[in-house]
Order: structure tokens, then C-alpha cells, then sequence
């Protein structure tokens, strides 16, 4: 495993320097902070990468899966494809739960699963190289340990990086992760065994301060038929808001639609949807399979706890506890899990 | 405020002894820290000792009135002649709940005979994200959310039972933001509203949150003629500026959109100038009289019409 270490300007300096490099062109996304709110940003060489933060609000999914996104756009009868943004994408800063969540997305729009490969999505994402961060300080809501995860997951990073006050260890753990650290060996210096230490203390503490369910066992408690009246129970205060599933970096169901002006002209626009709304399901016809709150519900928890892992062997939830924190009526996703359990 | 919880509980058993109650809706605690939540009891199945379960603190922000229209909305085949006569449902209200609960009575929502409300004290609650950012701040006052800094209403009246206590002190400016907001000149009220509105992720979390957003189909979901788009900013403006016109004079200013929004858009300076307006236009307040006209339910010759302005005047 190549490993190196970089001070905090240092990583500021290497991304500078890497927008443009060798004719290529790269978008850089980094932690930064705007009015208060941290986000991650397209990095530019004047804005300062931000490091004292737990998570993201928004997940990173929308780098590869945009909220909105236009497929192609018509003229009467004439279709022209609007083709994928090329260019090399470099994500730093992301958790190690988000950086998971990328392998259960790249199997849903790869053609492993469902046979067809979404050039959209791979466009973007196979041009990329995913640097996480681990976590130092997670918030009250996560439960990453529980579900494959931890605050120094390797999964989905090409590069795994430990903030280690001043500066950083990058460990690289895949072929692009290599060639990154490679490519870019005269900035890097060695990591030494007080390096080491500091990266393991960081970890321990942080795993202990995340919370833990249970999730042995629970596609078979699924399957049993859980009557309407615990679905009715636990969705009793539930909103039917979009929050807990826009929020999720897992989630990836979307709407396609024509938008069209009166002169015949228009485009193909695909956008976000949510199982949480009443229109997810709506037939033509007018009926809805899914008409009420309990049910759209137990689809959510189906589809990430069920139906996922039997098609792609994954439950998909990275446990990052978005919608366990903003959840405007505290549905918090652990205690269904608990109740589900039997706990 | 642990007296007004366990005057709550008390009074809560009681009504599920004396079968009055077939729903209370309370709060209970949550699963995160300063979380209080909105819970529904369904007291036909439970004894009286559910009440145990309903907690008073300065985290119970969520306006409960949001739950009720279910209760007594129409099914959409229409009512049958056997049906079971409608449920009577407990809510505990604070100040802007109740005023919610009586823009629904006024709108023929809900039915009064079939609530039973139990009106608390309310002394302001507490903002969890101001909490974050005062770390070290053991002043309340500077944690208490903004709604409830300018709160008029924390005085309940006109309720089934009342459990006194200490409340808020009417503040001497009631509308400071909105102040500020009017002072600046249109276009940077709409560069302010752009720049707020360009962070949402149209979850609709503040239509679902807010008590007066009942319509069976929003306009914004209509499929059968579209007003909306896929999401580009021109749609998402115009869905808020629909939402926040459609308050007018019906907003209890709860500041549950606002609450309720992951991406802390600042909703309530817009819902704010509203209130404003319509009191200084049309007198009207959403308050606690459940006889008065709401202004969009009516009309006078003699009504304001001050606000149509050309468009490039006042700029």
C-alpha cells in the first residue's frame, strides 16, 4: 500500500496546481465553508479547504447523479443527444460512509445489476478518484460500524486520508489511489510511527462514538408479513416529506420527463424522485398502489434493507444519519431497525 | 415546566379514564439530544398510563395541528351513511398551534365539537442549531428561536383545558426582521430571496410541515395541467412564492417550514412580510378569534390595493 503524507497547505498547494495539469483538465471538490454552512465545493486556488466539520449536509451523489439533468433535446421530430461532461472529477474530503455509498450507486448504474449501463453516471464517475477523509468527530445519528463501515472505511475511496492535526496521512487503496500518490511522489514525505499512532488514536475515538444497530438476520424478519399496523405505527408521525431519501447518498430513484414549449422544441430532463411522494407510483389511470404514507414507508425500508441486498448483495444504507438528524419529526431509521428486530 | 408536564399527564389520563379521547396527540422524547417529537396516541388500545409517555420541555417545537386534517378529511368515494361517527382527538397546543388548529376550524377543516384542547404555557423553545453555534451559552434568550422572539400568542385562550404557567412577555417590536427586509431596496429583496431559495432541494418538507398546507393535490403536483417544471430555478421560485402567498392571513408564523427545512432557507422573513402586510392592509391577524373572516376568504370595495405597483416602480 503506497502511503504519504502532506502538511494542510501542502494539499492546498497540490490541488492548485493539479486543475490544469498536462493539458488535462480536472474539477476538484473540497470541504469548504459559505455563510457557515460547510459544503463541498468545486476547489479553486483561493478557496481554503475546510477541516473542522463532521459531515456534509447534502451526500455527494449529485457529483456523478445530478439533481437535474438534461438527457438530450428535441426539435419535432429530430432528437440530439446531449453527451456526458467529460474531464476528470477529484472528490476530497467526502466521509468514509458517503465514499461507500458510491460502490452501491456504481452497481445500480453499471450494467451488473440491472443490464444496462448508464453513460451518464459512468461518464463522471469513472473519470474520477475518490479521496475520503476519515471521520475524527461523528455526529449523534451515525451508525456506520453497523452496517460494513467504520471511520476509516476504505470502501469506495481510491485514497483513504487521516487528518492528523496539521497535516494529513493519505493511504492509497486502489490502482488510482496509487497512481495519484505516484504522480504526485515529490510532495509526498513518508509517514513515520507517530504518524501511525496518531491516525490509530483518531479512529478508536471515533468509533466509540458511534451509535450501533442490529442488522443480523433482518432481510428474513422482512420477509415475514409485517402487518399494516407497524408500518401505520411507525409512519404515524411521519410527514411525507423527501427529506430522509434526498438526503440519503444511497438512494437514486429518478423521474424522466419531456419538457416541451409550444413551438415543439424541448428536452429530455431526468430528476431526483422519492418513494416518500404520492406521485412515485401514480398510474395514469389514477389509482396509486402506494396511496398512503405507511406504505411508501415500508418500500423505503424494503428497498434498502430487502430488496437491495438480495438483487446486489448490499443493504443500501451507509448508516451517515442524515435522515436520523434532519428528519423533522425525529423517524429516526435505527429505532425502526430495533423495532423490526424485535428489540 | 416539569409541573406543567405532570399537570399534562394528569389531565391526559384522565380524559382516556373518562373515554372522551379516541387520539392524543403530544409530545414524547426523542432519539437525539434537545429532541422532543411529535407523537399520536391511540388511546382506545391503551390505558390510561400512555400519558406517562407525553413530555413538556422547551424542545417541543413541532406544530401538532399538521396531523389533524387527516383525521376528519373526506374519503374520496365520499362519506358513507354507516360510517363510524368521527374520531375526538386530544391535542396539546402551545400559542401558534392553537392559532393554526383555529385557521383550520375557520376553513371548515376540522371540526371544533370533535377537539379537545389542552392549551400549555409556552415560554419560547429552544433553536438547536443556535445551541450549536453558542456553544457555551447558558442564556436562553439567546438560544429561543426567532419565531418565538416575536411571539404575541404564548397566552393561550379558548381552550378545553388550560394548564397555566409562566409564558412570554409581548415583545415591543414584533416585526424587526421584516423591518430590515423592507428596508433594502427590490432588487436586493429579490437577490436575498434568490440566493435562499437557490439552496432548495424541493423535498417539500416546508409544505408538509406547515398545518395550512392541506390541499388534497398541490397545485405543485398536478400532473394533468403542469405548473411546475423538472426543477430549475425559475420552477423552484415560483413554487415557493406560490407556498408562501398562499399563507397570506393564514400563517400562524409556528415557523414549522422553517424548522422543517434541511437547508435552513430563511422561509420565515418571507411568511414574516406577509403577516405584516396583511395586518397593516387588512387588520387582519391570525390570532385567537375563531369567528373572524380570513382576508382571502373575503372581499370589501373598500380593501387596499396598494400593493399592485408597477413593476418598475420602487426599485
Amino acid at each position: 500500500m503506497k502511503t504519504g503524507i502532506l502538511t494542510k497547505p501542502e494539499i492546498q498547494e497540490l490541488f492548485s496546481s493539479m486543475i490544469t495539469k498536462n493539458g488535462e483538465e480536472s474539477r476538484i471538490f473540497v470541504p469548504a465553508t459559505i455563510e457557515g454552512r460547510v459544503i463541498l465545493e468545486e476547489f479553486s486556488p483561493e478557496r481554503e479547504i475546510f477541516y473542522d466539520f463532521a459531515n456534509f449536509l447534502r451526500p455527494p451523489k449529485g457529483i456523478f447523479f445530478p439533481q437535474r439533468e438534461v438527457l438530450c433535446s428535441f426539435e419535432q421530430e429530430r432528437a440530439v443527444e446531449v453527451p456526458p461532461a467529460a474531464g476528470r472529477i477529484i472528490i476530497f474530503g467526502i466521509r468514509p460512509c458517503d465514499a461507500r455509498s458510491f460502490l452501491f450507486l456504481d452497481k445500480i448504474f453499471s450494467a451488473g445489476s440491472s443490464g444496462f449501463a448508464d453513460p451518464y453516471y459512468l461518464g463522471r464517475r469513472e473519470n474520477s478518484v475518490i479521496i475520503s477523509l476519515s471521520c475524527i468527530e461523528p455526529s449523534e445519528g451515525c451508525f456506520c460500524t453497523s452496517l460494513g463501515g467504520g471511520p476509516g472505511d476504505e470502501s469506495g475511496s481510491d485514497i483513504v486520508a487521516f487528518d492528523l492535526g496539521d497535516r494529513l496521512l493519505f493511504e492509497a487503496h486502489s490502482a488510482k489511489g496509487e497512481n495519484f500518490i505516484e504522480e504526485n511522489t515529490t510532495e509526498f514525505r513518508q509517514p513515520d510511527a507517530a504518524d501511525q499512532n496518531a491516525k490509530k488514536e483518531s479512529l478508536q475515538a471515533a468509533f466509540n462514538a458511534i451509535s450501533r444497530i442490529s442488522t443480523d438476520g433482518l432481510v428474513e424478519k422482512l420477509d415475514d408479513d409485517f402487518s399494516d399496523s407497524f408500518w401505520e405505527e411507525i409512519t404515524a408521525t411521519c410527514l411525507g416529506c423527501g427529506v430522509c431519501t434526498y438526503l440519503c447518498p444511497t438512494c437514486h430513484c429518478f423521474d424522466i420527463t419531456d419538457e416541451k414549449d409550444r413551438d415543439g422544441t424541448g428536452t429530455r430532463v431526468r430528476t431526483w424522485d422519492s418513494c416518500q411522494y404520492p406521485l412515485f407510483t401514480m398510474h395514469a389511470s389514477g389509482h396509486n398502489p402506494r396511496a398512503e404514507k405507511k406504505q411508501r414507508m415500508r418500500q423505503r425500508i424494503m428497498h434498502k434493507f430487502s430488496y437491495t441486498p438480495r438483487t446486489t448483495g448490499d443493504v443500501f444504507c451507509v448508516g451517515c444519519g442524515r435522515c436520523v438528524r434532519k428528519c423533522p419529526v425525529n423517524l429516526d431509521i435505527r429505532e425502526v431497525i430495533r423495532k423490526i428486530n424485535g428489540e | 415546566m416539569i409541573e406543567v408536564q405532570n399537570q399534562m399527564r394528569i389531565l391526559a389520563s384522565d380524559l382516556i379514564r373518562q373515554k372522551r379521547v379516541d387520539f392524543i396527540i403530544g409530545y414524547e422524547q426523542g432519539t437525539l439530544a434537545h429532541t422532543s417529537r411529535p407523537c399520536i396516541i391511540d388511546v382506545r388500545t391503551s390505558g390510561p398510563e400512555v400519558s406517562e409517555k407525553l413530555v413538556w420541555n422547551s424542545y417541543c417545537s413541532n406544530n401538532l395541528s399538521v396531523y389533524l386534517q387527516k383525521f376528519f378529511a373526506p374519503p374520496v368515494q365520499g362519506r358513507k351513511k354507516d360510517a363510524a361517527p368521527p374520531l375526538r382527538i386530544g391535542l396539546i397546543v402551545k400559542g401558534c398551534d392553537l392559532r393554526s388548529v383555529l385557521n383550520l376550524i375557520r376553513e371548515k377543516q376540522v371540526p371544533r365539537e370533535n377537539l379537545i384542547l389542552i392549551g400549555l404555557p409556552c415560554t419560547g423553545m429552544l433553536d438547536k442549531k443556535k445551541m450549536e453555534i453558542n456553544k457555551d451559552e447558558l442564556d436562553i434568550e439567546k438560544n429561543i428561536q426567532d419565531s418565538c422572539l416575536e411571539c404575541r400568542f404564548s397566552n393561550v385562550k379558548g381552550v378545553d383545558f388550560e394548564i397555566t404557567g409562566k409564558t412570554r412577555e409581548v415583545p415591543g417590536d414584533l416585526y424587526e426582521v421584516v423591518r430590515l427586509f423592507e428596508a433594502r431596496t427590490r432588487k436586493d429583496r429579490l437577490a436575498y430571496f434568490e440566493k435562499e431559495i437557490s439552496r432548495c432541494i424541493r423535498c417539500n418538507a416546508c409544505r408538509q410541515a406547515c398545518p395550512s398546507c392541506y390541499c388534497r393535490e398541490c397545485f405543485a403536483d398536478q400532473k394533468d395541467m403542469k405548473w411546475l417544471g423538472s426543477g430549475t430555478m425559475s420552477d423552484t421560485m415560483i413554487y415557493h412564492l406560490i407556498r408562501i402567498f398562499h399563507q397570506a392571513g393564514r400563517c400562524a408564523e409556528c415557523d414549522a417550514c422553517f424548522r422543517a427545512c434541511p437547508e435552513e432557507i430563511d422561509l420565515r422573513t418571507f411568511t414574516r412580510k406577509l403577516a405584516k402586510d396583511v395586518e397593516e392592509l387588512f387588520g387582519f391577524v391570525t390570532d385567537f378569534n375563531r369567528e373572524s373572516i380570513p382576508p382571502l376568504s373575503t372581499f370589501s370595495s373598500g380593501d387596499s390595493d396598494s400593493f399592485i405597483t408597477e413593476p418598475e416602480e420602487g426599485g
